[in-house]
């Protein structure tokens, strides 16, 4: 019995050994970029983990970019027999790198199968990225400029981000911040303090402004305008203020008689947050209908739909009244509609064009006879 | 004995019940001064917990549900039938002019860490001329969410066809689509268990001039973190 117990237990496991999985990982821990300051001979030492190996995949390391030369690794590749799936990465920078700015370097798992490939085959790499940022000569920012969507009545938040990559150290810098709305009109105007900001040192300037000083709802532009020692930078932004409002944009115009016809209605949220039941109702003459409950996220664009049935309507133009209904709120808007009625060939139609064209080829061919039987008559 | 009023019970049990009340708050409150002598009565106690960021991607082949391992797709060994210029190879089950085998199915490709990551994929061969040789080949590949909202792009990434349904794209005729060395299909693929899958099919026109032997492309899937 204990024999037979084992027997089955080896099967299992020879069976399990076979299988060949049905996915093809990578992984990496921790992935996030690495921003490291240029400094001449730098050393440093990171520690990752590497995930997915297999029977048949194997995670092969290496280091990618112009600078690679700068980073060796513990080991070369973990597989399913490697004691840890944990490995190092140790930098050791140059004295020297001409390249001013951002030189990307890439600590690189890929998989290495020894599977069967077929036609397409694939390969999997994960990258982490290592940022050396090589100061530029002289006097040299790099700055970010971010303001969101807002509704009318809250803040907002605009925030400037701004790094000195330059070799030498900004004795003043500061901001200004210009607020126009869509035709250039300038609305409103904010500064900020005046910094001295160290090389490879970051600053960020947060304004704030209520949206309800701006001109209500609307799209509107920051311009921001960046000094530093006698140099500038200027970074544009758009950004909308909202308002608990839907537009109706359009809807279907043309409809056929005597049919249940769609009655698309486009709509848009011009409020920054989102907006939850949202249905029509539509009245033509006495005939009303509603269309289902639908929801739209901030300033989305979605498609009413309902049904028309046009029967017992005659052809020709009606008014329709559209009312949209949501967050307690009802908005109308009349629009005109036409019914016209689509030209259809049945079988009826096709049998008496048959008949008539039967009829007229008859009275052609008898009024030919007629004349050839007098010009007979005529000799 | 004398038998007791249901009376005189009912006030015994009102008095056990106050006694007992009474008696577990004590017991209670007297728990906390004796902690320095009972080892294994703690005041308080906290758990910590870290989860450390993890970016990670999965490829397989996906036939409808079924899930199988990539690289299977193969249309076997074949020609392209006499007389004609093209054999066309789909992963939708479709082959005309062959006579190998067809392939149904999809790559699958899966964003298994807890991070959004930017998702560019590459081919070997980079172009279909040098995957197929010929005269005029063609090798295209789509893109679908298998999950809505997977791929989600900017203004710096372009998407390939995003059909929701499911590789209904029409990457037949449209150049577009076409395998180059390297394409960034999704500036941050999502990592949320409902929106974290997007599907890959093939169109290969493989022409009649094509050389014998092996054809065999690579597509590979390169992530780094979101930025």
């Amino acid at each position: 019995m204990k024999k037979r117990g084992m027997f089955f237990l080896l099967v299992i496991v020879l069976g399990a050994l076979l299988v060949q999985s049905v996915y093809a990982l990578v992984g990496i821990s921790p992935p996030e970029h690495i921003d490291i300051n240029f400094q001449p001979g730098l050393e440093r030492d990171f520690t990752f983990k590497g995930f997915g190996t297999t029977a048949e995949t194997k995670l092969l390391i290496r280091a990618e970019g112009e600078l690679n030369s700068s980073i060796t690794f513990d080991v070369s590749e973990i597989n399913q027999t490697s004691s840890t799936h944990i490995f190092h990465a140790y930098l050791k920078l140059p004295d020297k790198i001409e390249k001013p700015g951002n030189n990307v370097l890439y600590i690189s798992l890929q998989t290495a199968s020894s599977m069967q490939r077929g036609t397409i085959g694939t390969s999997e790499t994960v990258l982490v990225p290592i940022n050396i940022y090589v100061p530029y000569p002289g006097k040299y920012i790099e700055a970010s400029f971010t303001v969101d969507d807002v509704n009318l009545g809250e803040d907002l938040f605009f925030v400037l981000d701004v790094i000195n990559r330059g070799t030498q150290d900004l004795n003043q810098l500061s901001a200004s911040l210009n607020i126009l709305d869509s035709v250039d009109t300038r609305l409103h105007a904010l500064q900020t303090e005046k910094i001295f900001l160290a090389k490879e040192q970051r600053h960020k300037f947060e304004l704030v402004l209520n949206s309800s000083r701006l001109g209500g709802q609307g799209p509107y532009r920051a311009e921001v305008s960046i000094f530093f020692d006698g140099e500038s930078q200027v970074i544009k932004k758009q950004f909308k203020v909202g308002k608990l409002d839907i537009n109706i944009l359009n809807n279907t115009e043309v409809f056929e008689k005597d049919k249940i016809n769609p009655f698309d209605i486009r709509i848009e949220s011009i409020w920054n947050s989102k907006i939850d039941n949202i249905f029509a109702k539509v009245q033509i003459k006495d005939f009303e209908f509603q269309t289902p409950s639908i929801s739209l996220d901030k300033w989305e664009i979605k498609t009413l739909k309902g049904f028309w049935d046009t029967t017992g309507f005659e052809e020709g133009f009606y008014d329709t009244n559209i009312t949209l209904f949501y967050e307690n709120l009802a908005k109308s808007k009349i629009s005109k509609v036409e019914i016209v009625k689509k030209f259809r060939l049945n079988t009826t139609m096709i049998l008496i064009s048959v008949m008539i064209l039967v009829i007229l080829v008859d009275i052609i061919w008898f009024c030919i006879l007629i004349k050839k039987k007098r010009k007979a008559k005529m000799k | 004995m004398a038998e007791l009023s249901n009376k005189l019970l009912a006030t015994l049990v009102v008095i056990a019940m106050v006694i007992s009340v009474f008696g577990t708050i004590a017991s209670l409150s007297k728990l906390g001064e004796m902690s320095p002598l009972i080892t294994g009565a703690g005041t308080t106690g906290s758990v910590n917990l870290s989860v450390e960021s993890l970016a990670s991607i999965n490829f397989s082949f996906q036939t409808g549900s079924v899930l199988g391992r990539p690289g299977n797709i193969s249309w076997g060994s074949g020609s392209v039938s006499t007389g004609q210029s093209y054999a066309n190879l789909t992963t939708r089950g479709t082959t005309t002019n062959w006579n190998g085998t067809p392939v149904t199915g999809a790559l699958s490709l899966e964003n298994t860490g807890n991070i959004g990551v930017k998702l560019v994929l590459t081919s070997t061969n980079g172009s279909a001329g040098t995957f197929l040789g010929g005269t005029n080949p063609i090798y295209r590949l789509n893109i679908s969410e298998n999950e809505v909202n997977s791929c989600n792009n900017d203004s710096t990434t372009t998407p390939y066809d995003h059909e929701q349904a499911g590789l209904n794209g029409s990457f037949f005729s449209t150049a577009v689509f076409n395998v180059n060395a390297s394409r960034t299909v999704c500036g941050n693929f999502s990592f949320q268990a409902t929106k974290d899958e997007i599907l890959i099919g093939f169109y290969v026109g493989l022409p009649s001039d094509a050389g014998s032997g092996v054809h065999q492309d690579i597509i590979g899937a390169t992530i780094t973190a979101a930025s």
